[in-house]
C-alpha cells in the first residue's frame, strides 16, 4: 500500500475546506468547514507517521493534539457564533460590514 | 487488496460527505455530511494503525464536536437556508479556480518520491493505547500539559462571552 | 527526559497565579483588586523567571529541555522578558475596561495571562508541536479578547472576524508542519536544522510546499500583508482598553515563531525563502503605509500602519539568523510604542470604545496637553524621526538586508517610510494646529495609562538617544 493515495485524500479535502470558508455565509458552516481543514491535516500526520515509521510517534501524537486544539476552537468559536447571532439575529458573515476600508 | 477496497469505498464516503457538507442548503444536511466524513476517516486511521487516534476521532469529534455543532445549529435557527446569489461576483470561480490548481499540483506532487531513503511502502507503527500513552507521557509530556491550559482558555472564554450572570453587575 | 523546573518556571509561575485567582475569586468575590494583586504576582514572577534564564542561559549555555520540547537561549528568555512586562502594560492600561465588565473583569486578566503564556511558549519551543500548541493558546484567548465587550456589535463583529481568518491560518499552519514532517521525518526544530543541512534533497517539492504554508500562515498571524485583511477591521472594533495587547502581543509572538521556524528550522533553506519573505516585506510596507494615508479613524490608520511596521521587521528576517538583533530591537520598541498608541486612543475615545474617529483628536493639544505630547511622539517614533527608537529600529534592519544583499529592499522601505511621514505627521497637525470643539472639555487620564505612557514615553527615548546597550545585549539573544 503507498502512501500517495492518502496525501491526495487529505488534499482534496483540505481544498474542500478551503472551498467552503471561501463560499459559505452561515458562520457555524465556515467554522464547519475550518474543521474539515484540521481533519484533512490528521489523516497527513498519520500517515505519515507510519510512512516514516517514527518510533516517537510524532504523526499519532500530533493528531491527538490537533483534535484537543479543534475542540477547543469549536468551543470558542460557537460561543463568537452565538454571541453574534445574539445581538444582531443572524450569523452570516456576508452582514459583517460594519468596518469598512 | 482488502486495504485498497477499503480505502476506495471510505475515501468515496469521504469526499461525499464533505462535498454535501459544502453545499446542503440546510446546515444540519452539512453536519451530518462531516460526520460522515469524520467517520470515514476514523477507517484511514485504523489502517495507517492509528487504533487509539480512531477511538478519539469518533468519540470526540463525531461524538461530542459534531452534536456541539448540531445544539448551536438548532440554537440558531435550520430554518434559515441560505440564499445562493454571490455579491462578490469573482469569488466563486475564483475559489474553483484556486482549488483546481491546487488539486493538480498535489497530483504531480503525489508522483514524486516524497521523502529521501525512506521505505516506500505504509508499514502502520503500532499506535495502540500502550504505545501511545507512553509516548504521550515521556516524550511528549509538556505539550500535553499545555492543553490543560488550552482547555483552561476554552472553558473561561465561553463563559466570558456566552454566560449572562445575574450577580457581578454586569449590563 | 532531562527535566528542568527553570524551563518551564515562567509557564508555572502565571498558571499558578491564573487558578488562584480564579479559585479565590470564585468563593469570595475578592473584586479588582484581587485580580490586580493576582496578576501582578504572576507577571512579576514570571518576569524574574526569564530574567533569571537569560543570566544563566544566554550565549553559549543554550540548552533545551522536556526531551526537546522547550528551549531556554538567550532567544526565548528575551521574548519572554518582552511579552509579560508587555502583558502587565497592558492590563494596566485596559484597567477602566476591566471595571466597566463586573464580575467578568477576572476572566479578562486570565486571558491576558495565558496569552502571555502562549507566546512565551511561542518563542521558546523547541519542536513544531509545541509550538503549534502555545500559538494556539496564544490565538484563542485573543479572539476572545478581541470581543470581550459583548454587547457592542463591531466587537462582536471583530471577534469573529478574527476567529474565523485565525482559524483558517492555523490550519495552513498546520498543514506546513505536516508537510515539513513529510520531508525531514520529525517536528523538533533543532532536528529539522541537522537534517537539512546534512541531506540533499533531490526532490524538495514536498519542504517547498510546506515551507510556503507555514510562511502564510505565519504571516497571517503578524498581519504581514497580503495576509493583513483581518487587521483593520479587528483593531478597529476591538475595545479600546485592549488593542494595544492584541496588536502587541501579535507581533511580539509571531515575529518569534517567525525567526524560530524560518531562521533556525529552516535556516539551510533560507535561499529559498528569503525571496518570499522579501517580497512580503516590499507589499506590506507599500500597502500599509499606502492605506494608511486615506484613514479617518486612528485606530484603524494604526491598524494599517501595523501592517507597514510588519514589513519593516521582515526585513530584517531576510538576512536570516543574522538579522534576529535586529529584529528583536524593532519589534520590542515597536510593541510598546503601537500598546501606549491605542492606550492614548482608548482614554481619548473610550475604554469600551471600538471606534476612535480622528475627529475626536481635532484640538487634543488644548484638551489634553499631556495626551497630545504623547501621541505627538509616539507618532514621531513610528514614523522613524531621529533620537526616537523608531528611528534606530528602522536603521537597524535596512542595516540587516544590506548586509544580505537586497538593496532594493531598502530602498523601498526608506521611500515608504518617508510617505509614512505624511500620516504622522497629519494626526499631530490635527492636535495642535487646529482648535478643538467648543463643548468638548478637559480629559481625565487614568492612573493605568498614565503609569504606561510615562514608561512607554521615557523608554523610547531614552532607546532613541542611546540605543548602545540594547544592541550589544541583544547579540546574545540568538537561538539555540
Amino acid at each position: 500500500m503507498i502512501i500517495n493515495q492518502f496525501l491526495v485524500l487529505a488534499a482534496l479535502l483540505f481544498s474542500i475546506g478551503i472551498y467552503g470558508v471561501l463560499v459559505r455565509r452561515n458562520a457555524v458552516l465556515v467554522l464547519l468547514s475550518i474543521e474539515l481543514m484540521l481533519t484533512a491535516v490528521n489523516i497527513n500526520l498519520v500517515a505519515f507517521g507510519s510512512y516514516i515509521q517514527d518510533t516517537l510517534r510524532s504523526g499519532q501524537v500530533f493528531a491527538l493534539f490537533v483534535i484537543t486544539v479543534a475542540a477547543a476552537e469549536v468551543g470558542i468559536g460557537l460561543a463568537i457564533v452565538v454571541l453574534v447571532f445574539r445581538n444582531r439575529a443572524s450569523a452570516n458573515v456576508d452582514e459583517l460590514d460594519l468596518m469598512r476600508w | 487488496m482488502v486495504e485498497l477496497t477499503l480505502f476506495v469505498i471510505f475515501g468515496l464516503a469521504a469526499v461525499f460527505g464533505a462535498v454535501s457538507m459544502v453545499w446542503a442548503r440546510n446546515p444540519v444536511y452539512s453536519a451530518l455530511g462531516l460526520m460522515l466524513t469524520m467517520l470515514s476517516i476514523a477507517v484511514f486511521y485504523v489502517s495507517n494503525g492509528g487504533y487509539f487516534v480512531a477511538v478519539v476521532q469518533v468519540i470526540i469529534y463525531a461524538g461530542a464536536v459534531m452534536t456541539l455543532f448540531l445544539f448551536v445549529i438548532m440554537l440558531i435557527g435550520v430554518d434559515k437556508s441560505e440564499e445562493r446569489t454571490e455579491r462578490l461576483p469573482v469569488q466563486r470561480p475564483l475559489a474553483l479556480g484556486l482549488l483546481a490548481l491546487f488539486a493538480a499540483g498535489v497530483l504531480w506532487a503525489g508522483r514524486l518520491v516524497w521523502v529521501t531513503g525512506a521505505p516506500a511502502g505504509v508499514v502502520p507503527v503500532d499506535g495502540s493505547i500502550e504505545a501511545i500513552g507512553t509516548e504521550l507521557f515521556r516524550k511528549w509530556v509538556l505539550p500535553f500539559e499545555v492543553t490543560a491550559l488550552l482547555l483552561i482558555i476554552a472553558a473561561a472564554g465561553a463563559v466570558a462571552l456566552a454566560l449572562f450572570r445575574e450577580d457581578g453587575g454586569d449590563e | 527526559m532531562n527535566m528542568n523546573l527553570l524551563a518551564v518556571a515562567p509557564e508555572v509561575i502565571v498558571v499558578v497565579a491564573v487558578v488562584a485567582l480564579l479559585m479565590i475569586d470564585v468563593q469570595w468575590r475578592p473584586g479588582p483588586v484581587w485580580w490586580a494583586i493576582a496578576a501582578a504576582m504572576g507577571i512579576a514572577g514570571a518576569t524574574a523567571a526569564v530574567a533569571l534564564q537569560w543570566v544563566d542561559y544566554r550565549g553559549a549555555d543554550a540548552a533545551s529541555f522536556f526531551s526537546d520540547m522547550i528551549a531556554i537561549d538567550g532567544f526565548g528568555a528575551f521574548a519572554g522578558m518582552v511579552i509579560f512586562p508587555l502583558a502587565g502594560l497592558g492590563l494596566m492600561a485596559a484597567w477602566p475596561l476591566i471595571r466597566s465588565q463586573g464580575g467578568r473583569g477576572a476572566e479578562f486578566v486570565v486571558l491576558v495571562l495565558i496569552a502571555a503564556t502562549g507566546a512565551h511558549l511561542m518563542a521558546a519551543a523547541a519542536n513544531l508541536i509545541m509550538l503549534f500548541v502555545g500559538l494556539e493558546v496564544f490565538s484563542i484567548s485573543l479572539y476572545v479578547l478581541a470581543g470581550f465587550t459583548r454587547e457592542r456589535v463591531d466587537a462582536d463583529e471583530a471577534a469573529l472576524k478574527y476567529f474565523l481568518l485565525g482559524a483558517v491560518a492555523s490550519a495552513i499552519f498546520l498543514y506546513g508542519i505536516a508537510l515539513v514532517y513529510a520531508s525531514t521525518g520529525t517536528t523538533s526544530i533543532g532536528g529539522i536544522a541537522t537534517y537539512l543541512r546534512s541531506t540533499i534533497l533531490l526532490r524538495p517539492g514536498v519542504l517547498m510546499a510546506g515551507m510556503a504554508m507555514l510562511l502564510v500562515g505565519l504571516a497571517f498571524k503578524v498581519s504581514a500583508a497580503p495576509f493583513h485583511m483581518w487587521a483593520p477591521d479587528v483593531y478597529q472594533g476591538a475595545p479600546g482598553g485592549v488593542t494595544g495587547f492584541l496588536a502587541a502581543g501579535a507581533k511580539v509572538a509571531g515575529f518569534a515563531a517567525m525567526a524560530r521556524v524560518l531562521a533556525v528550522a529552516l535556516g539551510g533553506r533560507i535561499d529559498d525563502w528569503a525571496p518570499a519573505v522579501a517580497v512580503l516585506a516590499a507589499v506590506s510596507i507599500v500597502l500599509g503605509t499606502l492605506l494608511a494615508l486615506v484613514q479617518s479613524d486612528l485606530k484603524r490608520m494604526l491598524a494599517y500602519s501595523s501592517v507597514a511596521h510588519a514589513g519593516f521587521i521582515l526585513t530584517a528576517l531576510v538576512a536570516g539568523a543574522n538579522g534576529i538583533p535586529d529584529m528583536w530591537f524593532y519589534v520590542a520598541t515597536y510593541a510598546v510604542q503601537v500598546l501606549a498608541a491605542f492606550t492614548v486612543a482608548s482614554v481619548v475615545s473610550g475604554a469600551t470604545q471600538g471606534r476612535a474617529p480622528l475627529s475626536d483628536y481635532t484640538g487634543l493639544a488644548s484638551r489634553s496637553p499631556w495626551l497630545a505630547g504623547m501621541l505627538g511622539l509616539l507618532m514621531l517614533a513610528m514614523a522613524g524621526i531621529p533620537l526616537t527608537a523608531g528611528f534606530v529600529g528602522k536603521a537597524a534592519v535596512f542595516r540587516s538586508a544590506i548586509d544580505a544583499d537586497y538593496l532594493w529592499l531598502v530602498i523601498v522601505g526608506v521611500v515608504s517610510a518617508v510617505a509614512g511621514l505624511f500620516f504622522y505627521l497629519r494626526v499631530i497637525v490635527l492636535m495642535y494646529m487646529q482648535a478643538a470643539d467648543e463643548e468638548s472639555g478637559h480629559i481625565p487620564v487614568p492612573g493605568g495609562a498614565r503609569v504606561v505612557l510615562v514608561a512607554v514615553g521615557v523608554l523610547t527615548v531614552l532607546i532613541g538617544v542611546v540605543p548602545w546597550p540594547l544592541l550589544t545585549w541583544l547579540r546574545d539573544a540568538l537561538p539555540l
